[in-house]
């Protein structure tokens, strides 16, 4: 089979247009994400039943609905309500955020459960506040447990910035469509997009071992 | 807990089944075949009236048509919904389907890829606006959000217009999609084949919207059938298409999906 | 004398299963009293309730004049006076042995680093362990490890001292040089709680020994008393087994 790498070459530009826009926004959505995260997380620890469902109700939502559905809801019904109009640059960082954010608020409770309840004691045994306790003592423990569970979010958030595409976001796997479009061809902007995704979320991948071994 | 799990492994299977029936959807048709011949045929059931699923059967105008010119040629054949990509990359290999038939405009780049029949079928781009629009021809939309179906002429065309990596073009995966990003204000128009915007206005007065045909920027454009390159399948294939074309039963057809005469003298000079 | 300690029908329930039932005790200043008892009797459960790191459901506990049970009481305030040793020692892993024994001085009692430090430096001599001072808690072996709990405990220069089963986590020749420190604490006038099973200490040390079991303090007197002639027959039956 014949593959044309001229036709890669002629779209190098925008394919490196719409790297950079998928970084960004994979960056955003996961410091907002954590940021979202780390407070429904915590409100899925509120010691009354009733404080804790509305966060449990959300995390079930945005993990068990395709982030498909969840990025036309906020595309078309979410943006608009607020917005007037739809824009696809607040859609690309809000629906990817609360998405993002489901999974570090289940990333954050469970990095905090699993601090022995000793060391929570031992700090409120001392005369420390609670937030004291979680600020000096948990989450620094914690935070230490979550790294690689916040990098294996980081690199399936990248991956997942792809179905952005479908609001006509310019990233990476909108500019392999209007390639396809162009040319009617597959492999060429497929396999140059999974090559972009694969080098981004590779380098991530060392990234976050370099940060592992140093915290 | 054996039971159950049998049960339970039973119940498995025929969900597979289930839904493995439902992606196959074969049309096996060609009746009176004499030679013996067959021959494959992808499609992207998803461009209504062209092509689409009635639940789990393949219909449209393409699919009549495609019939007709089976029946002509005596070829038996066998259409499956098999996606655009799909369609795409096993055509362009030739093996596992040997032809496509889904509304594939006909392009100077694509015939760099794939072999076409003659044209079958003559369609041109319509600008779809909001009542009140400023906008009358195609050349006012290089200033505006467009939204178009990635991967169509549409596409193309406005490509042309606006610069292909322009990002106020914005491709959707559907017309569907563009279509609601209209709506939603999120785009000043649709560009998109003549029969679907028809069909959406007509289907959706409420919305108060208009088309603006521009015969000027927007030429005719052609579909043909993709084989991959150098198919032998093309010059078998092409009599019968002239024919179905020229005694009436492609009329015949046209009128029952558009309700009106094709233009096809237009059709027949057209390559 | 007020006692520093007053705990009145004190009532603990674990879901519907009780585990302490009516407790009334008085601790005085400077006492060092023991408790003893069966796995299960509810002795942690009582001293946890000692600085509310379990809620009774009803009865009273006055610390210094100060209910415990009073809603308006702060309880950071109180446990900033009451220390605490645990069974597994409970050192922050992720801090130095210095850094675990200055934090709660400099962010619950707002001392500047230095007197923190002087402090520390202070304490960690008191248990033997300067060398230690910037090593991580991983690095030390059990005995040292409760010795620095202890000196972390001390560093808040609290009233009373309460300890879990302080030594039951360690290997027995480990035992001795916290039992030690514990001693010492004892001879300086500290008032101490202390939940073991290490009778030659309750008898060395304590002024007075509470036997529990089943959530109730059967039995309490001084050490030669309660050691020597129990007067009832589930403390004598118990003095059998871990004598």
């Amino acid at each position: 089979m014949d593959f044309r790498f001229d036709l890669i070459v002629h779209y190098l530009p925008v394919f490196l247009r719409g790297t950079l826009f998928t970084i960004g926004v994979s960056i955003v959505s996961i410091l907002i994400g954590s940021v979202l995260g780390l407070g429904i997380g915590f409100g899925k620890m509120a010691p009354k039943a009733i404080y804790r469902w509305p966060f449990h109700l959300y995390i079930n939502f945005f993990r068990g609905t395709p982030l498909y559905v969840q990025i036309l809801i906020v595309h078309f019904g979410l943006i608009p309500a607020f917005y007037g109009t739809t824009n696809v640059l607040m859609t690309s960082f809000i629906a990817l955020s609360l998405n993002s954010a489901a999974y570090s608020a289940e990333i954050f409770r469970a990095g905090i459960q699993s601090i022995d309840p000793g060391q929570r004691e031992a700090a409120l045994s001392l005369g420390m506040s609670k937030w004291q306790a979680m600020r000096f003592i948990i989450l620094p423990q914690a935070i230490k447990r979550m790294v690689p569970a916040f990098g294996n979010e980081f690199i399936v958030l990248v991956k997942d910035s792809s179905l952005l595409a479908l609001v006509a976001a310019p990233e990476i796997m909108f500019w392999s469509n209007t390639m396809k479009g162009q040319y009617l061809r597959i492999w060429e902007p497929y396999l140059t997009a999974a090559l972009i995704y694969f080098v981004l979320t590779y380098s991530l991948s060392k990234l976050l071992n370099y940060i592992e071994r140093k915290v | 807990m054996g039971i159950g799990k049998k049960w339970a492994m039973s119940a498995l299977t025929a969900c597979f089944m289930l839904t493995m029936a439902g992606c196959g959807s074969n049309n096996d048709a060609g009746g009176n075949a004499a030679s013996g011949e067959s021959i494959k045929i992808a499609t992207d059931a998803s461009y209504a009236p062209m092509e689409y699923m009635d639940t789990d059967t393949v219909k449209g105008f393409d699919i009549d048509f495609i019939k007709a010119v089976m029946e002509e040629a005596g070829v038996k054949y066998t259409i499956t919904n098999t996606g655009w990509d799909t369609m795409l990359t096993s055509v362009q290999q030739g093996t596992e389907y040997q032809a496509g038939v889904s509304s594939v405009s006909i392009t100077d780049e694509r015939k760099e890829t794939y072999d076409y029949s003659i044209p079958y079928f003559e369609s041109t781009n319509m600008i779809m606006v909001k009542e009140g629009s400023d906008i009358k021809s195609a050349l006012d939309l290089k200033d505006k959000v467009v939204a178009v179906q990635g991967a169509t002429t549409a596409d193309t065309l406005m490509s042309d217009i606006m610069g292909v990596d322009n990002t106020n073009l914005k491709r959707f995966d559907s017309n569907a999609v563009a279509l609601m990003e209209l709506n939603a204000g999120g785009a000043d128009a649709v560009v998109a084949d003549i029969a679907i915007v028809n069909e959406y206005i007509k289907n959706n007065p409420k919305e108060k919207l208009v088309g603006i045909l521009d015969k000027e920027n927007f030429g005719s454009e052609y579909y043909g059938v993709l084989y991959p390159k150098g198919s032998e399948w093309k010059a078998k294939l092409d009599p019968a298409i002239k024919t179905v074309i020229e005694n009436g039963k492609y009329a015949e057809i046209y009128k029952e999906w558009f309700g009106e005469e094709p233009d096809t003298a237009g059709l027949l000079s057209a390559e | 004398m007020e006692p520093i300690i007053n705990v009145r029908h004190l009532n603990k329930f674990f879901g519907n299963h009780q585990v302490l039932t009516d407790i009334n005790v008085d601790i005085h200043s400077q006492e060092v009293v023991v408790v003893i008892g069966p796995s299960g009797s509810g002795k942690s459960t009582f001293l946890r309730c000692l600085n509310l790191l379990e809620q009774p459901q009803s009865g009273e506990i006055i610390i210094e004049g100060t209910s415990l049970m009073d809603k308006n009481t702060r309880i950071n305030d109180i446990r900033t006076e009451v220390g605490m040793v645990f069974q597994q020692f409970n050192l922050f892993p992720h801090k130095t042995v210095i850094e675990n024994i200055m934090l709660a001085p400099v962010q619950v009692r707002k001392w500047p680093a230095d007197k923190a430090r002087q402090k520390a430096l202070e304490l960690l001599q008191k248990v033997g362990l300067s060398d230690k001072a910037e090593v991580h808690p991983s690095s030390l072996s059990g005995g040292q490890s409760q010795r620095v709990a202890i000196a972390r405990a001390l560093a808040m220069e609290p009233k009373i001292m309460l300890f879990d089963e302080p030594t039951s986590a360690l290997d027995p020749e480990m035992v001795g040089e916290v039992l030690a420190v514990m001693k010492d604490l004892a001879r300086e006038g500290m008032t101490m709680v202390v939940v073991t099973h290490e009778m030659g200490f309750a008898r060395e040390v304590g002024d007075r020994v509470l036997f529990m079991e089943q959530g109730v303090i059967v039995e309490e007197g001084k050490p030669e008393q309660l050691f020597g002639s129990p007067s009832h027959e589930r403390t004598r039956e118990f003095l059998s087994k871990v004598l």
